[in-house]
């Protein structure tokens, strides 16, 4: 137990300069993002389902990436790597600690813009079509998916850099599989601002998979179902690359 | 037992070249070892199998009794590695200190004041702020305060000025004294000669000899020889070169007597008799 | 430091002498802790190994005795005994030495003492 203390408090004082700074940029986005969306797309209601996720994916993204920076920084691993702590007591505090702080993180800076920018702007910028309880377990669950999947990458203590291969190939994945929804989105889209082109109208009337009326929760669910199930194939994916990892220094 | 393992180790990198194929070394306790070779030939690799920074393809490399590459607490505790290049956090020596000297149940306070004060360190100011050859002072006495079993320091002296190389030696000779087995990688030959009891010498095929100094003055002499001596012998010298004070270099020792070490010299018999050398000190490779 | 070494005698033989130096001069006191073979290679220059064997000498010449876990020790009587030895060897190779010299030069031994007796008053 003192060993994870004592790591805990190496790693605050070390981080501690990038932790402020990425606060400093997901409030960034959480005040800006509805702001620019609404001014690019004029009346705007139904993102506030989308800003959420963008500050959900940023927060686990980065958080666990620089959880797990000093494993991945030339000149600095072979210390990280020598230091008296076991591999698993290290992962599981860099996890949990990163996990909580993404979703506490993202939580937070979310809820306080909006309720910011109702208050202040007295500009409803952010409409959310479900419940808020829901939406919150909801981004959670999503946030844990994609630790989760982080985690694996980094967990056998070397320096995967293929989990830029697999966060890549699911994040291609995952908009694959949401085209019919952003092709219903973009012609809704075309209803509501003529100015936008005409292109884009043609490929939402040919589109004819119909999914659920349901912004937030039809992308959520699928994204959800699809992380799942790329889960278990990336899991396999990279524990192999953990196997058979080996340093490549020139 | 206190000791480091080469077991049949192979290292090949993932893109391509094989570095060591069957190489079988051990490093034992209270020892000052040094590395030396040529540019390229794996002593920063050796050191870093050593250090389970990275994992062999073939053999195994064990820390007294535990493999290295599966990087256990007990066994990270006991050796502290030291890279040739690296970087460090934006902290301060001392908060650097503070934060990392819990890990090595070895560390003594009293010791890091007395090497940062030997060395000249700079302990408050950001260590991403200081020169190269700073940054190293600073970390060499944090590695000698932290009183590990086995310190692998890569290039020590590099960058450092002359009064720095004179502490290291000081600092260096101290911690073996107490036990401790400190191992050296170097170009600087002549840096480590006052330093080191034991020699290995790498070249591209592994290793070339790896013994005792005492070991190597029985061995081999060295030093001046003249005309007719030279002619009286069946073979060639393992490495001669004409001075305006005549003819030294590096023979087989014949005599019982036992020889003063030149590892310059020696190194240089290394690259100019290799296959001689090993045979002398029969080195077995692949 | 760096000593620098004559050709004429081996390494590890001046080394030994040097440390009979120290000894006579006070700087190595009867009873107390000497520099290890470590920390005198590293302080004048030399390879561990060569010090080693003067220091293998010392100890078996009695000038310094080990004392198991704390390390190495100035003998009590260590100086006397190298004095002794220094003696010897200058009265018994030095001295014959100089007086084939003095022969040579035909210097009479009176003479000698004269002039050792007003350098010593100098």
């Amino acid at each position: 137990m003192n060993t994870i203390i004592a790591y805990a408090r190496k790693h605050f004082t070390e981080m501690r300069r990038n932790y402020l700074s990425t606060f400093a940029g997901l409030f960034l986005i959480a005040l800006c993002l509805p702001l620019a969306l609404r001014e690019m797309l004029g009346m705007t209601s139904e993102v506030g389902g989308e800003v959420m996720m963008c500050l959900g994916w940023a927060s686990v993204l980065i958080l666990t990436s620089n959880a797990f920076r000093e494993w991945y920084t030339p000149g600095y691993d072979a210390f990280c790597l020598t230091l008296p702590i076991s591999i698993t007591r290290r992962v599981i505090f860099l996890g949990v600690t990163s996990l909580v702080i993404s979703i506490l993180s993202a939580q937070l800076f979310f809820w306080a813009t909006y309720y910011g920018w109702q208050l202040f702007a007295g500009f409803n910028c952010l409409d959310l079509q479900d419940d808020p309880m829901d939406i919150v377990l909801r981004l959670s669950l999503v946030q844990v998916v994609i630790h989760s999947l982080l985690m694996v990458c980094y967990s056998r203590g070397g320096r995967s850099r293929s989990w830029w291969l697999i966060l890549g190939g699911l994040a291609a994945f995952y908009f694959l599989l949401n085209i019919p929804e952003m092709a219903r989105w973009v012609s809704d889209l075309h209803t509501s601002f003529p100015n936008l082109d005409n292109q884009l109208r043609l490929l939402g009337e040919n589109w004819s998979i119909v999914l659920h009326n349901r912004p937030l929760g039809a992308a959520t669910e699928v994204v959800e179902v699809v992380s799942c199930a790329s889960i278990v194939v990336a899991f396999y994916l990279s524990a192999w690359c953990g196997f058979k990892e080996r340093e490549a220094r020139k | 037992m206190k000791t480091i393992c080469f077991t049949n180790t192979g290292y090949r990198y993932r893109l391509g070249s094989q570095v060591f194929r069957t190489l079988s070394l051990t490093l034992s306790e209270g020892h000052v070892y040094g590395l030396l070779g040529e540019n390229g030939v794996g002593k920063s690799t050796l050191m870093k199998l050593a250090a389970g920074v990275l994992i062999p393809t073939a053999g195994s490399v064990t820390i007294e009794g535990h493999e290295a590459s599966r990087r256990e607490e007990s066994a990270m505790a006991k050796l502290f590695y030291l890279p040739e290049e690296f970087s460090l956090p934006a902290l301060s020596l001392d908060t650097y200190c503070r934060v990392t000297s819990p890990f090595y149940p070895t560390f003594s306070a009293e010791a890091y004041e007395l090497c940062c004060k030997e060395l000249d360190v700079v302990r408050d100011v950001r260590l991403d702020k200081l020169s190269m050859g700073q940054r190293k002072r600073a970390l060499l006495a944090f590695a000698f305060a932290t009183g590990a079993q086995w310190l692998l320091l890569d290039e020590p002296t590099n960058g450092l000025d002359v009064a720095a190389k004179e502490a290291f030696r000081r600092l260096v000779a101290r911690y073996a004294d107490e036990g401790r087995s400190v191992v050296i990688s170097t170009h600087s030959v002549r840096e480590i000669d006052s330093l080191v009891d034991h020699l290995i010498i790498l070249d591209r095929k592994g290793v070339v000899l790896d013994a005792s100094i005492a070991e190597i003055g029985t061995r081999l002499r060295f030093g001046r020889f003249s005309a007719e001596e030279h002619s009286k012998w069946h073979e060639e010298p393992l490495f001669a070169e004409s001075t305006l004070a005549g003819t030294t270099g590096v023979t087989v020792n014949h005599s019982d007597e036992e020889s003063a070490v030149d590892i310059e010299m020696l190194f240089m018999a290394s690259l100019r008799s290799t296959e001689r050398l090993r045979a002398l000190f029969n080195t077995k490779n692949e | 430091m760096t000593m620098i070494f004559s050709d004429d005698k081996p390494i590890w033989q001046q080394i030994y002498d040097m440390a009979g130096d120290r000894v006579i001069s006070g700087d190595f006191r009867e009873g107390e802790r000497v520099p290890s073979v470590r920390e005198v290679a590293a302080e004048i220059g030399v390879n561990p190994n060569t010090v080693m064997r003067s220091y293998e000498r010392l100890q078996m010449d009695g000038i310094f005795e080990s004392r198991r876990g704390i390390g190495l020790f100035c003998s009590v009587g260590a100086r006397e005994k190298i004095l002794a030895t220094r003696r010897e060897s200058f009265f018994c190779e030095q001295l014959p030495a100089l007086s084939e010299r003095m022969k040579q030069l035909e210097i009479e031994p009176e003479q000698l003492v004269d002039e050792l007796i007003k350098i010593r008053q100098q």
